[in-house]
């Protein structure tokens, strides 16, 4: 949490598990490899997963990076951060990419970005973000043309040179933006308006022209907009719904829609699916729903792009699923889970991964950190 | 210092009546009232004697031990009575809340001069509000108070500390008095404080009094990151506040009292917020305001019966801000404004030796309003009406009560998300008893064995209940029951002993339908009933006064609790039998008193255990125990006309790094130095 707030004992709790259930379900959902942009790199290679546990930091549980090595079985090592580098990886640690030879990872109540060699684990560098200057509180991040972009709760977008190290420029969107994508040379940005929640969440996406890194257009989506997704030809939308009555869901984006100059329209949006999590492999969207309007469905899916069908599977191994990944290397699937403590997911334990193939054949169980929230490759 | 005599106080919080061997009430004072405290020297030792006589664990800092202990303010006087878990924030701004016995803050009543402080959003009393300076007496009693002549209200917590201010000048003696104080201290604190009292005479007596308090608050500590160690200062944690009172008693017969008070606190302060590793510093403020305004009117009817009428206005306001981009408009500003109307009656009939029974009606009114687009302006009508019986003899003392209590709640509808939400009405009620006696087996010594019961509940607050989508306005009360046994054993003075006192009690809490919030799913946590806790402990109790000459004597007081609070919610949870968070199992606290005529000196200290900030006691979520250790010298030089005090207190002599709460770090070695003119 960012913040603490002054009734240190009631209210501080119930914002605390606000924001928290507002801010959780944020990762970055770059599954390319290397140039992030829609033609995966031919020459690169894998490195293994990376998780990112967000911890709770008002429990004195803290965030952590997990690695895990396909190669070696699924091998698990936790803490990775803070065994090389002697210290902590910071509060909340919310959105990461592997952009190369390096991890970017976004601390969000912390308000930095480690860069991290992608195998020793040891940092290359911090950086301390501030309103003022770079935008604060990361939430999401995209990568591109040597270029990652790094959306800030606080309203901004980042660029953050993967040459020099140091974010070289910014442009306001928001309110509250979430996690980003790139698709035909733009940046979609979801803003949630994730902390004006009483009076509604937001309904605007912000494209940004990469060339001239300016707000294209600010278009308008379906509520609560949380994470863009680009495949090869085509551009999705996952919603957060209201988390009362409206549930979440996934929407294919015409991509001339997106390239509209204004902002009310509300067509050219096509419903997929009730999704609180996805991710893209091949032709294919893999995704799950545990809706809020029904606390005990787990629904675990494959949606075909080029037949629009779609597959059903199970996975009996998670708990209390919380986001969902797909290895671009081998079409493997990571569906990250907390731990049941009793009826309910317990949020302080530490959390686990469960492991599919793309044929959605169970293969590990990894236990992971608290509250596993970003899966990255 | 004060003059002391016998006669009665303007306050009746510290009530002796009926305690113990003593009579229902004292019909040797013509003045005095039922249940009024006597702050004369007897008194003193009958204060004493009611931690001993007392059928329920009472415990009572009297303004001479604050300053003979080396007490430096209200958390460090209530910190160190056992069974007391404070949680401290850290730092004169820090919020103060008060648990007694593992049932958690919000079942501790606090009243200040015997009229119930209240705060229905959170249920929660911020005990850093409340100055020293004017203190005369903190009491705190587990369950009930032996008095019986009190408002229903007073006995509706399972555990209530009461602060008593000072008292107005006396009634007989015409005169005016002056106390002025000046402290000084580290990290930016000043506060002075000014009182002044007159009496007519005869039948009327005031005082007011105001103060200010200043703090920067910017203490250092160090921040430990892995292998880096750095030094680090709380920033953004300023503090302005300004206390006013203004006090009057008034006896138009000479068997009836009216006392009144008009209070006002202002505090405008930065919130240093929890040690966020690379975060900048915070922006968060809070200005609270509070003004009340209470009279009380007491009046012996006959002889067989006594009259008490109550009534308060309160208004407090709490707005918070914090600057930062993510919010709307980059600001978050809440203002929530709480308003109440109390007003009480008590019937006291004494018609046989040894025995007294009252009967207390209480109404009171609670709402909320707030900016917030989802405010819902809840109110709450109040009604307890409480039976109460005491039987006292030299031998055996018991009391019954029986609190019959009646809510009524009603919240607006509003606008959630664009969706109307409608408007609720939500009542309780319920029947609460308790008992509580006391046996003295050998008359001639002052040996005690004691036992009560008691059976109470708090309801839900406002914010438990309405906050925004969070709250659940089907919630019902939380219920606790308190068992406990104990000794008390008083020697007689005897050759260099002045006093010597021990206090043993062992205790059973049980909390049904406890309040928690749960994960209805990851995105939608409620408030429920589900919770189940059982604490057992043991509180032990040493005070001690040793003459070595005439004008020296050393003061020894130390306690010790032994708490187990279990979550038992279920065996399915992995709470399931370990510790509470927050609850150290162990804690304790002594202070060694030098009394002599050039420089006094106390050395104090406190030690708790380790503590865990999960139920479930996950190894990363310890926070190792610590010692907390203090020294104070202190002179008092008569003048022709008053004294001046001058006084030096040493607090964290060790300079020990810890915290109370996580991420929250406690002051190192700080120091403070006031002076005191009074006549």
């Amino acid at each position: 949490m960012k913040k603490t707030f002054y009734s240190k004992g009631f209210l501080a709790n119930a914002l605390t598990l606000l924001l928290s259930v507002t801010l959780l379900p944020s990762c970055s959902d770059n599954d390319e490899p290397d140039n992030g942009g829609k033609n995966p790199d031919p020459v690169a290679v894998s490195y293994g997963t990376y998780v990112l546990n967000q911890g709770q930091d008002y429990a004195q549980v803290e965030g952590s990076l997990t690695y895990i090595n396909p190669a070696d079985n699924f091998s698990v090592q936790n803490n990775v951060f803070v065994n090389v580098n002697k210290r902590s990886l910071g509060s909340t640690p919310q959105c990461g990419v592997r952009y190369g030879s390096k991890l970017y990872l976004g601390i969000c109540d912390s308000s930095t970005i480690e860069i991290v060699d992608a195998s020793t684990f040891k940092s290359l560098k911090q950086i301390k973000l501030d309103a003022a200057t770079t935008g604060s509180s990361p939430r999401g991040m995209a990568i591109d043309n040597g270029k990652v972009y790094v959306t800030m709760f606080d309203g901004y977008v980042a660029r953050l040179d993967t040459a020099s190290l140091e974010i070289d420029g910014r442009v306001q969107v928001g309110p509250n933006p979430e996690i980003p994508a790139v698709f035909n040379g733009k940046l979609f940005v979801p803003n949630s308006d994730g902390l004006n929640y009483a009076v509604g969440y937001g309904e605007t996406a912000s494209i940004i022209n990469l060339a001239t890194f300016t707000v294209e257009s600010t278009v308008k989506v379906p509520l609560n907009p949380n994470k863009f997704l680009a495949t090869e030809n085509n551009l999705y939308l996952l919603t957060k719904g209201n988390y009362l009555d409206i549930d979440g869901a996934i929407y294919e984006i015409d991509p001339s829609i997106a390239n509209l100059q204004k902002e009310d329209n509300g067509d050219g949006y096509k419903f997929i699916a009730e999704a609180t999590s996805f991710a893209a492999f091949g032709d294919a969207l893999v995704y799950l729903n545990t809706p809020y309007t029904n606390s005990t469905l787990r629904y675990y899916a494959k949606y075909d792009i080029k037949s629009g069908n779609t597959t059903t599977w199970k996975a009996p191994e998670v708990d209390y699923p919380n986001e969902l990944n797909v290895d671009p290397f081998s079409g493997d699937i990571y569906v990250a889970s907390y731990y049941m403590d009793g009826t309910y997911p317990s949020y302080i334990l530490p959390g686990f991964v469960a492991i599919y193939d793309k044929n959605f054949t169970f293969k590990k169980k990894c236990e992971v950190g608290s509250g596993p929230s970003c899966i990255f490759f | 210092m004060k003059r002391i005599l016998p006669f009665f106080t303007f306050f009746y919080s510290a009530a002796c009546f009926g305690a113990g061997n003593s009579p229902i009430y004292n019909e040797n004072d013509s003045v005095e009232l039922p249940a009024e405290s006597l702050p004369n020297l007897e008194v003193l030792s009958q204060k004493e004697s009611k931690t001993i006589s007392s059928a329920s664990p009472f415990h009572i800092v009297d303004a001479k031990k604050i300053t003979e202990t080396g007490i430096t303010d209200i958390s460090d006087a209530v910190k160190r009575l056992p069974g007391v878990n404070l949680r401290d924030y850290g730092g004169a701004g820090g919020l103060k809340t008060v648990s007694v016995r593992g049932l958690g803050a919000q079942h501790t009543g606090v009243s200040y001069d015997g009229v119930p402080l209240s705060d229905l959003r959170s249920g929660e009393i911020d005990l850093s509000r409340y100055s020293l300076n004017s203190v005369s007496s903190l009491a705190l009693s587990a369950g009930d108070n032996d008095d019986i002549f009190t408002p229903a209200r007073n006995i509706s917590s399972a555990s209530t500390l009461a602060i008593s201010t000072l008292k107005n000048p006396d009634l007989w003696d015409k005169s005016l008095e002056l106390d002025a104080r000046m402290k000084f201290g580290s990290f930016g604190l000043y506060n002075p404080f000014l009182r002044a009292g007159y009496s007519n005479g005869s039948n009327l007596s005031v005082s007011v009094l105001g103060e200010f308090f200043h703090a920067k608050n910017n203490y250092p500590f160090t921040l430990f990151n892995g292998d880096h160690t750095t030094k680090e200062r709380r920033s953004n944690s300023q503090m302005n506040s300004v206390h006013t009172e203004a006090n009057l008693l008034f006896t138009p017969t000479g068997g009836s009292s009216l006392t009144a008070k008009i209070y006002y606190y202002d505090n405008s302060r930065q919130l240093p917020g929890p040690v966020i590793y690379y975060a900048p510093s915070s922006n968060e403020h809070l200005h609270d305001r509070n003004f009340f305004a209470q009279a009380r009117y007491k009046s012996k009817l006959s002889s067989i019966f006594s009259l008490m009428g109550l009534a308060k206005f309160n208004w407090a306001a709490s707005r918070y801000q914090d600057v930062d981009g993510i919010y709307p408009d980059g600001k978050l500003d809440q203002n929530y404004i709480q308003r109440e109307g109390y007003a009480s009656a008590a019937l006291l009939c004494t018609p046989l030796a040894g025995w007294g029974f009252d009967y207390s009606a209480d109404w009171f009114y609670n709402n909320l309003s707030s900016n917030l687009p989802t405010d819902r302006h809840p109110y709450r009508n109040s009604v307890l009406q409480s039976l109460s019986a005491k039987y006292s003899s030299d031998r055996f003392s018991a009391t019954a009560k029986l609190l019959y209590s009646i809510f009524m709640d009603r919240a607006e509808g509003y606008i959630l998300n664009n969706q109307p939400v409608d408007a609720t009405n939500n009542n309780a009620r319920r029947l609460s008893p308790s008992v509580a006696v006391s046996v003295r087996p050998v008359i001639s010594f002052p040996f005690y064995l004691r036992a009560s019961y008691k059976n109470i509940f708090r309801m839900p607050t406002f914010n438990e209940l309405y906050f925004d989508n969070y709250g659940t306005i089907s919630l019902k009360p939380e219920i606790a029951d308190q068992w406990n046994v104990g000794a008390t054993l008083s020697l007689p003075s005897w050759k260099f002993i002045k006093e010597l006192s021990f206090i043993a009690d062992g205790y059973i809490n049980k909390v049904q339908a406890k309040i928690v919030a749960i994960p209805y799913n990851l995105f939608k946590w409620t408030m429920t009933n589900l919770g189940k806790v059982r604490i057992y402990g043991l509180d032990l109790t040493l005070n001690g006064d040793f003459t070595i000459t005439s004008g020296q004597s050393i003061l020894l007081d130390a306690s010790y609790s032994y708490q187990r609070a279990q979550p038992r919610t279920s065996p399915d949870m992995i709470d399931w039998m370990k510790q509470i968070a927050y609850t150290p199992l162990n804690s304790g606290s002594a202070s060694l008193s030098w009394i002599n005529p050039w420089v006094s000196v106390a050395l104090h200290g406190t030690a708790t255990s380790a503590r865990y900030t999960t139920n479930a006691n996950l190894p990363s979520t310890r926070i190792p125990g610590y010692t907390d250790f203090g020294m104070s010298l202190f002179r008092t030089f008569p003048l022709p006309t008053g004294s001046i005090e001058l006084r030096g207190d040493l607090m964290n002599l060790f300079n020990k790094q810890y915290q109370i709460v996580t991420r929250y770090p406690m002051p190192g070695r700080s120091w403070a130095f006031s002076i005191r003119y009074n006549f």
